[in-house]
């Protein structure tokens, strides 16, 4: 895994969410919802836009699914999936 | 006379209704799921026999003599919590319907004319699709609370089922119906909508409230149609649920059409309705939104109090659509009073006079506030214009001054009216600020204390905290001598409102 796109999403969780989420309490493997962080709906749209904004990418709609949002590192492995993508056709 | 014409006061009408419902056709076929477990409507009442069994126990343990009490369900929006509304109802128990997080919301506590309260417990057994009528009793907790006093029952010739308004921050006011007009009500949603069997319909709004089960279950239950109800619904949940279950029958908020807007990427053609209700959806986003379910939005008017008041089709025209409240459902009038030089431009407070309306306001101890006569007219609080020589209503704002923040309905005179609660504060005025929060519109509080008095906003704060939920506290909490005053000797808001703005531009400024 590409250890700067992981990190990049931990930060903007962490930091840039209106959520009261500290670094130490993220993992790659926890779940955003729910028994999680507990990511509420309005979080959840922020991240889609931040993640949208700090990579350069657009979610189509069969993208926003709840695997692809599980867990930090699934959304991670999406966005650089997408990325990669991205590159290969340029 | 129509299929929805019932007499729903009659003794055991909602029982012998989901008696129907189970043998109806399409009884064996269409579900109602909440995502986890569902069940037939042919099931319902094999499913219903324990629960209401041991309803039948609790009202056995009333005491000699005492007339009819009234249970505080806890409900979560789920198959099991709505199994056990059903089976309150067929029973014709007399409820407060609570959410089933009262506690996180920082709401006020079960009514304390409320011997027993009843909670659904989380988790359900292992195999979570084994869902029967015994499970759910197992995970049904009685908890019962010392009355303080008898409290004589109100004189009603059928159950009651109260609500708790939207927007209450601690006050525990309940809007009173009978069983019999809840029903009348759903039945006139199912009539305005034509909602069949054959329909789906998706409900991702909370159980426990007029919206969720008033008009959205309680209609579908009657139509007999498929439904799918889901708690805490957020965009990934909606979507993810939308492409299983295949609605084509939605009942959602503004809040999801806001939502809603940045996942569907085209329109989603496999709706023939949604509606809004809640807040007034604001135009923008129901111009944005319309197209991308094919013009089937329609925002329906209505109150806890009222129930389901007016609508337009989704076959008006989207101009029509935004720009008035429809027409109402059967048997509801409207009026727009026009009083006297306040009645520029026609506008005037709005009042509704409505066959399934509410019989009153209760308050903790069961005490009526307020009574109400199905004849009379209520104020909605809101104002609005009639165009058309009154064929068409046009709503132009809250009468109060109120705030929306996280999808509550904050009543500024409320809250003004709970900080003036804490020690040592003599006059709050609470403002709303047009500028944007994480929690939507933003709070500013100013504070004058008692003479004599110190006031610490950090203490302040911390007793706020226990007092109030955290959407309805104010972002800014100032303490002053005095307050600029308008000739008419009212607090000059506007020029408070413009003193935040300022000091929040400035403060933007030093920080560069």
């Amino acid at each position: 895994m590409n250890m700067s796109v992981l990190e990049s999403v931990i930060e903007i969780i962490s930091t840039q969410l209106d959520v009261k989420i500290r670094r130490e309490t993220i993992r790659p493997e926890s779940i955003l919802m729910e028994e999680g962080l507990g990511l509420d709906s309005i979080a959840v749209i922020e991240l889609v836009t931040l993640v949208e904004e700090r990579f350069a990418i657009k979610f189509h709609e069969q993208d926003l699914t709840l695997e692809t949002f599980r867990t930090v590192e699934s959304l991670a492995a999406f966005v650089e999936n997408r990325l990669n993508q991205q590159v290969r056709v340029e | 006379m129509n299929r929805w014409t019932a007499d729903y006061s009659a003794p055991g009408a909602f029982g012998a209704l989901l008696e129907q419902r189970s043998l109806q056709p399409s009884a064996a076929a269409n579900t109602l799921s909440d995502g986890t477990l569902h069940c037939t409507y042919a099931a319902l009442p094999t499913l219903l026999a324990p629960i209401r069994d041991r309803l039948r126990v609790i009202r056995g343990s009333f005491s000699q003599g005492a007339e009819q009490e009234t249970v505080a369900y806890e409900c979560p929006t789920s198959l099991p919590g709505a199994l056990v509304l059903m089976a309150l109802m067929a029973e014709e128990q007399s409820l407060v319907l609570l959410p089933s997080s009262t506690a996180e919301l920082g709401l006020a506590p079960s009514p304390r004319f409320c011997r027993h309260i009843l909670r659904l417990s989380a988790g359900t057994s292992p195999a979570a699709t084994d869902l029967s009528g015994e499970n759910v009793v197992e995970h049904l907790q009685i908890i019962e609370q010392v009355l303080d006093q008898r409290l004589k029952r109100p004189a009603s010739s059928g159950p009651l089922f109260h609500l708790r308004t939207s927007g209450s921050m601690g006050r525990a006011k309940l809007v009173t119906h009978e069983q019999s007009t809840l029903l009348g009500n759903a039945a006139n949603v199912a009539q305005k909508y034509r909602l069949v069997p054959e329909d789906r319909i998706f409900i991702p709004v909370p159980l426990a409230h007029m919206y969720g089960f008033g008009a959205a279950f309680l209609s579908g239950l009657l139509a007999g149609a498929s439904m799918e109800i889901q708690g805490r619904s957020n965009l990934l949940t909606y979507l993810d649920r939308e492409r299983r279950f295949l609605p084509n029958v939605a009942w959602v908020t503004p809040t999801h059409c806001e939502m809603l807007q940045r996942g569907f990427k085209s329109p989603h053609s496999g709706y023939r309705l949604v509606i809004t209700s809640g807040q007034r959806i604001p135009e923008a986003l129901q111009r944005a939104f319309d197209p991308l379910v094919c013009g089937t939005l329609v925002n329906q008017y209505g109150s806890s109090e009222l129930g389901a008041v007016a609508a337009c089709a989704p076959g008006d025209s989207l101009e029509e659509k935004v720009a008035t409240l429809g027409s109402g459902f059967p048997g509801v009038e409207l009026r727009v009073v026009l009083e006297d030089e306040s009645s520029s431009a026609g506008v005037g407070p709005l009042q509704v006079k409505h066959p399934y309306g509410f019989i009153g306001y209760r308050d903790d101890d069961g005490q009526w506030l307020l009574r109400r006569e199905s004849s009379d007219w209520f104020g909605t609080g809101d104002l609005a214009r009639a165009l058309d020589g009154g064929n068409r209503i046009q709503v132009v704002g809250r009468a109060g001054q109120s705030v929306n923040r996280r999808g509550y309905l904050i009543q500024l005179e409320e809250l003004e009216h709970q900080l003036e609660q804490l020690e040592g504060v003599g006059q709050a005025i609470a403002l709303s600020i047009p500028v944007s929060s994480a929690h939507g519109d933003t709070i500013a509080a100013f504070l004058i204390a008692r003479p004599g008095v110190v006031l610490d906003v950090q203490s302040l704060r911390l007793s706020l905290a226990t007092k109030l939920p955290q959407h309805a506290t104010p972002d800014y909490i100032h303490v002053t001598d005095t307050l600029p005053l308008l000739p008419s000797g009212k607090v000059d808001r506007q020029s408070l409102i413009q003193q935040v703005i300022w000091q929040l531009s400035h403060s933007q400024e030093q920080n560069r």
